[in-house]
């Protein structure tokens, strides 16, 4: 076989502390790991100077923008999303008008608390580390996609152009930087302060506080706080979310619990179907047992019967010719008398 | 063949059923949000009567008064002398909800089909052409805005006839009757909903308003509006020119006056009623329901007639546009003052309560204390010179690297926002000093002449646990902040620092 | 090359020369086909796929995997019929609903070789790093299974050719075995299929996702394995007809018998998702253009053949039977294709829709059609369609 028992089992319980798959037993509640670290991003502050794209390529060294200039806000006219080599992009979502300024948020792996492409990827290659970012195992990928085609944001990439070693291309979280004590690029960049970096429940204070003090400037709601089980990237907005392309009224149940619970139901075929199918088996096999000895049984009836039939034929046959027999007997001796007595009388006369 | 004839039959009549039936299933017509006209009127039930079971008729009153312009207003309403009842005629009186449905329909299916059989423009005769199932709509209708200046007008028309519109309800005689002393606002006694014989507001001011406007047209005078845009559209109320200057309206009040609660230590406040009249677009500006005295609904305690509101938080509360306070509050965050005041949570911190509460208390200046006297208005010090705690410019190099150090035109910052401050009194009076000006941009620090640098509490790295940003983000946010809310138009990277040339 | 005194349906026969129209356009098709594997595998999946970052999964994924897998269901069902169920008289259609669903699967292998960025780690799930909290390392765990069970079931047949006479006792006897075993990896994969798509709640449309999409793609897939049974046999069965040992009239009898089944699976099948529908309360969306095009799938490709299948086994119409059979593959093709790139992103504008390139489809086509030269060489040698003499007493 090709996994054993054990690693099976372990990694199932071990996934699930981590995705809350039905599977295991979930009556304790783990609440993610302490002091794990969040980015907030306050989109009322966002100006769409795209500092934050530029830090972002040079901190992964990834080839710089083609066409236009950096402060082209043609660019805003299309939606964009991230790319194999843009691993975060900034959308203009309202134009500015003489009341308000322009609208913009940054688009980026959201880095889930319960996060679905760890969930979904058959080599386990991505890992929620405990200081919040999703780690992604280049080396285990076989390319499958399916992480690309789960996440709910929209936030990975593929390398559809590199032929032999192709990468799922997303955001880090610079996490080799925040283990040197840096901050993430972007949150560095921004000029405005649009992303702070720090400990996710700290900055989930920090995002209440700025409501309370200015309710007339933000929805009150922090985006990514319990979406699908919560984000990393909490978002800030002044305008309803749906504008800003994010699903405000999801489920507060992890994506994981959703795309995995099915799951439970495999270890009950595996241990019902093998009994039920067998008994299936049996039964056909029974059925046609029972055929075959209600045909033999039918066959040896009309064979007995037969049977006696022939034998009241020949006893009735025997008597027959033994009373033929008898007859015959009879005639002859009574021949050979008359026959005597004929002859005894012809011999007297002479 | 029979047999073949029955299955595949019933699978044809199964296609067909589902081809016609579905599409009316789901298919609501998925209208973006439409906009109504200002005079537009949705029809619906009282809430008594029940759940509609049609979506409410939104009924177009311009269209109808244009079309029906010979017959007048009398096709629907009740006219009568210089009253016009806006109910609608054939529904006058009837309570129940069949007798209302019947008479809507009978009158205007009725007067629709006699105005198509006589081949005149007519509105629809089919349910689905009144009751349109509409996706969420925005309306035009704006509420009619009462001012000094309207009211000025009409005191033109009818001077020193106040009773012409002014009435108080005598209870005993069961009229209405002009009390000379005592006109109020509308709203004093008329609300939101018909009580008994005391109608609504709106009720109220187009029975009289627009049947004085009617009686008026129709003798050929001056009039004021009959038709709905011409009081609830904006477009058309902006065409209405202001009386300038407004001549003041008097009903008795004192120019000054002491506003002081019983049994309080704190000192009462000089209130100079004859200034803060301009401030506000009429009375009801701060007298929200009526002109009595605010601690007459607002208690030291709260009462229901107050909606619970205490008699402080009348005065104090920093949300309310009606309290002394919150309007402050709102004079704070125009574009002249919310460079500064965006970033600082409320105008009025415990230093201003002295600058209100400067009388005496109710207990120490006794029954007979005189009323304030006229004070002369508040001139600020002018700016000191350019010294180097209020340098002419301050170049920032300490994160230059992309762009150039910022040259920043310090000096000429702080005298356009003086300037501001000069030109209000509220300002002035409330700054008091001129130093006051210096904590809008260095904020959270000593108030005086000690003003710190950015960089003594911004570092490097931002401390995301207080909120408190890094120092590019700081310059950035205040800088930017500042002008994006005054309207000033340098916002671009390079209004600010040069960008430096590849390689430097 | 087992020659015996008992007379051997001609193997000779049926084979023309090498250059035979069917020949040439397949090695046209199968070289097509390498040469743009070749540009896949040197120049990326951009040249030679239209994916996009919204659409991870297209063609290959559509048809190689989910569909492949769907119309290869044939293999299990009919074999849990014959041996666990009882249903003797289908034992004929056994060999060849088994060698094509062994050729599906290895098709199904074949499509993610050619889709998966680095296929040589397709084996490492297993060896190298698991990840048990996946619906794909379920699936790719039951599909290596079931292909090593079908591989297993497809020997006998091999074994009698080569007339290795005590291991095809040995493998006989393990039929039932495999057979549960078959059952039980095809009922858990099929399934899983459509559980890959839990997680796609807001990427999916409402009307093809559920939360029993499992079930839904596990009783599609023994519609479309009763169908492809029906379809390959009017193809072999007319291909091969010098070999086949049954009389028509049998062979009518076992096409009514499985156009049954396959009557009351897509009954069943309708049933559930019009409760489905109902119990998520999205009778509105029915009225939708999204809608409309789910009708389609919903009453031209599923209730349309229920009916016709029903019509042909009252009439006992093999002609009405092979016509709903098409319709039930083309259907179930559909709703994979459905649900993997049509209504997937349903979202998003239209300019940003995925459509197959020329690439993919020659691709998948060249897959096809070495599926089918393969059962071709297999079934002119092997016996598949008709049960070898030597070995009557083991059958």
């Amino acid at each position: 076989m090709t996994i054993s028992r054990r690693g099976f089992i372990g990694g199932v319980l071990g996934s699930a502390a981590l995705t809350g798959t039905a599977g295991a037993s979930t009556v304790e509640y783990f609440g993610g790991y302490p002091g794990r670290y969040g980015l907030l991003h306050d989109t009322t502050l966002c100006v769409g100077c795209r500092s934050c794209e530029v830090a972002c390529k040079k901190v992964n060294e990834l080839p710089p923008f083609e066409g236009n200039a950096i402060d082209d806000h043609s660019v805003f006219d299309n939606k964009r999303r991230t790319t194999d080599t843009a691993l975060t992009v900034v959308n203009r979502y309202r134009e500015a008008d003489d009341q308000h300024p322009a609208v913009y948020r940054k688009l980026q792996c959201m880095h889930c608390e319960e996060p679905c492409c760890a969930t979904v990827c058959p080599v386990h290659a991505f890992e929620k580390t405990p200081e919040g970012p999703v780690l992604y195992h280049a080396e285990l990928c076989m390319g499958c996609r399916y992480c690309v085609m789960a996440c709910p944001y929209y936030a990975l990439a593929y390398e559809y152009e590199n032929p032999l070693t192709p990468r799922v291309m997303r955001c880090t979280m610079c996490y080799p930087r925040i283990k040197e004590g840096l901050i993430p690029g972007c949150a560095e960049a921004c000029p405005m302060g649009a992303i702070t970096f720090g400990r996710r429940d700290e900055l989930i204070k920090v995002a209440r506080e700025r409501i309370r003090k200015n309710p007339e400037r933000y929805v009150d709601h922090i985006f990514g706080e319990n979406e699908f089980g919560g984000t990393s990237w909490l978002i800030l907005a002044g305008v309803p979310f749906k504008e800003l392309d994010l699903h405000a009224d999801v489920t507060h149940e992890p994506l994981p619990a959703i795309g995995t619970s099915y799951l439970s139901v495999v270890p009950l075929v595996i241990t019902i179907y093998p009994g039920l199918l067998a008994a299936f088996y049996a039964f056909s096999k029974r059925k046609d047992h029972l055929a075959k000895q209600e045909i033999e049984a039918a066959v040896a009836e009309t064979r007995a019967k037969a049977d006696e039939e022939a034998e009241e034929k020949l006893a009735k046959a025997a008597e027959k010719a033994k009373k033929n027999q008898e007859k015959a007997v009879e005639r002859a001796v009574k021949e050979a008398v008359a026959k005597a007595g004929a002859e005894q009388e012809k011999g007297g006369e002479s | 063949m029979t047999r073949y004839a029955n299955p595949l039959g019933s699978l044809g009549l199964v296609v067909a059923v589902v081809a016609l039936g579905v599409p009316g299933l789901g298919l609501a017509s998925e209208e973006a949000t439409h906009i109504m006209s200002p005079s537009t009127v949705v029809m619906g039930f009282p809430e008594s009567l029940g759940a509609l079971q049609r979506p409410a008729v939104e009924f177009d009153h311009a269209i109808h008064t244009k079309e029906l312009k010979s017959e007048g207003c009398v096709k629907c309403h009740v006219v009568e002398e210089t009253s016009l009842n806006p109910a609608f005629k054939p529904a006058l009186n009837l309570t129940d909800r069949n007798g209302l449905i019947d008479a809507y329909h009978t009158a205007c299916v009725g007067c629709h089909q006699s105005r198509i059989d006589a081949s005149l423009k007519a509105g629809p005769v089919v349910c689905g052409g009144c009751h349109v199932r509409h996706e969420a709509a925005t309306s035009q209708w704006v509420a009619m805005h009462w001012d000094y200046s309207l009211h000025a007008r009409h005191d033109q028309v009818f001077p020193d006839k106040c009773g012409t519109c002014h009435h108080v309800y005598n209870k005993a005689e069961k009229k209405l009757e002009y009390k000379k002393g005592a006109e109020d606002s509308c709203s004093a006694c008329h609300g939101d909903h018909d009580e008994g014989k005391n109608l609504s507001l709106t009720n109220a001011s187009h029975t009289s308003c627009v049947g004085c406007h009617l009686e008026r047209s129709k003798a050929g005078e001056k009039a004021g509006p009959t038709d709905c845009v011409g009081c609830h559209d904006e477009s058309v109320l902006k065409t209405y020119p202001p009386l300038d200057p407004v001549p003041r309206l008097l009903r008795g009040q004192h120019d000054r006056s002491w506003i002081g609660a019983e049994n309080t230590r704190s000192g009462m406040v000089p209130f100079n009623h004859l200034d803060h009249e301009p401030q506000a677009d009429f009375c009801s500006g701060c007298h929200h329901a009526n002109l009595d005295p605010c601690v007459k609904c607002h208690t030291a305690m709260g009462a229901p007639e107050g909606d619970l509101v205490t008699l402080q938080e009348s005065y104090h509360r920093v949300t309310s546009s009606f309290s002394c306070v919150g309007c402050h509050e709102e004079r704070a965050r125009d574009t002249e003052c919310v460079g500064c005041h965006r970033s600082i949570p409320t105008a009025v911190s415990q230093r201003s309560c002295a600058i209100c509460h400067s009388g005496p208390s109710r207990k120490e200046a006794g029954p007979d204390y005189p009323p304030p006297p006229a004070t002369a208005k508040t001139t600020l010090p002018p700016l000191p010179a350019s010294t180097d705690k209020l340098p002419d410019t301050v170049e920032i190099k300490v994160l230059a690297s992309t762009y150039k150090p910022v040259q920043m035109p310090h000096r000429k910052i702080v005298e356009k926002l003086d300037a501001g401050i000069r030109k209000s009194q509220l300002a002035s009076t409330f700054h008091g000093t001129t130093e006051r000006l210096c904590a809008g941009c260095h904020h959270h620090s000593q108030e005086g002449t000690f003003e710190p640098h950015c960089r003594a509490c911004h570092g490097e790295m931002a401390a995301a646990g207080i909120d408190r940003p890094d120092l590019k983000v700081a310059y950035h946010r205040q800088c930017m902040g500042c002008h994006e809310a005054m309207g000033i138009k340098k916002v671009g990277c390079t209004d600010c620092h040069a960008a430096k040339e590849v390689g430097s | 090359m087992s020659e015996s005194a008992t007379s051997l349906p001609s193997s000779a026969s049926g084979r023309g020369s090498l250059l035979s129209p069917f020949n040439v356009i397949s090695a046209v098709i199968l070289l097509g086909g390498a040469a743009i594997l070749a540009v896949r595998f040197t120049r990326g999946l951009a040249a030679t796929t239209n994916l996009s970052y919204n659409y991870p999964w297209g063609l290959w994924i559509g048809f190689d995997v989910m569909s492949g897998v769907a119309l290869a269901a044939g293999g299990f069902v009919t074999s849990s019929a014959v041996y666990l169920f009882g249903m003797k008289e289908y034992k004929p259609i056994v060999r060849p609903a088994i060698l094509t669903g062994f050729l599906g699967y290895f098709l199904v292998v074949l499509g993610l070789l050619a889709d998966l960025g680095r296929p040589w780690r397709l084996p490492y799930p297993f060896i190298r790093s698991a990840g048990p909290t996946s619906p794909l390392f379920e699936v790719a765990l039951c599909v290596a299974l079931y292909l090593t069970v079908l591989f297993i079931e497809s020997t006998p047949a091999a074994l009698e050719w080569l007339g290795l006479r005590w291991w095809r006792k040995v493998v006989g006897s393990m039929t039932i075995v495999l057979t549960i075993l078959g059952l039980i990896l095809s009922t858990m994969h099929q399934s899983t299929l459509g559980a890959m798509y839990l997680v796609s709640v807001l990427r999916l449309h409402p009307l093809w996702y559920s939360a029993q999409i499992p079930v839904h793609f596990f009783i599609s897939a023994v519609a479309a394995g009763l169908s492809m049974v029906i379809v390959e046999g009017m193809i072999s069965h007319r291909a091969f007809h010098h070999q086949v040992q049954i009389s028509e009239e049998r062979f009518k009898r076992i096409n009514i018998g499985l156009a049954k089944g396959a009557a009351v699976t897509l009954a069943v099948y309708f049933a559930v998702k019009v409760i489905g529908i109902s119990l998520e309360n999205e009778w509105h969306l029915l009225g939708t253009g999204w809608g409309m095009w789910y009708l389609v799938e919903l009453i031209g490709f599923v209730l349309v053949p229920c009916i016709l299948f029903s019509v042909a086994y009252r009439e006992d119409n093999l002609l009405l039977a092979r016509v709903a059979a098409i319709l039930t593959v083309f259907g179930v093709v559909l709703n994979r294709f459905n649900v993997t790139f049509i209504a997937f992103n349903w979202q998003l504008p239209e300019g940003q829709r995925y459509v197959p390139r020329w690439t993919e489809i020659w691709v998948t086509v060249a897959f096809i059609t070495f599926a089918v030269v393969a059962f071709r060489w297999i079934a002119q040698r092997m016996p598949i369609m008709y049960e070898h003499p030597d070995y009557k007493d083991m059958h």
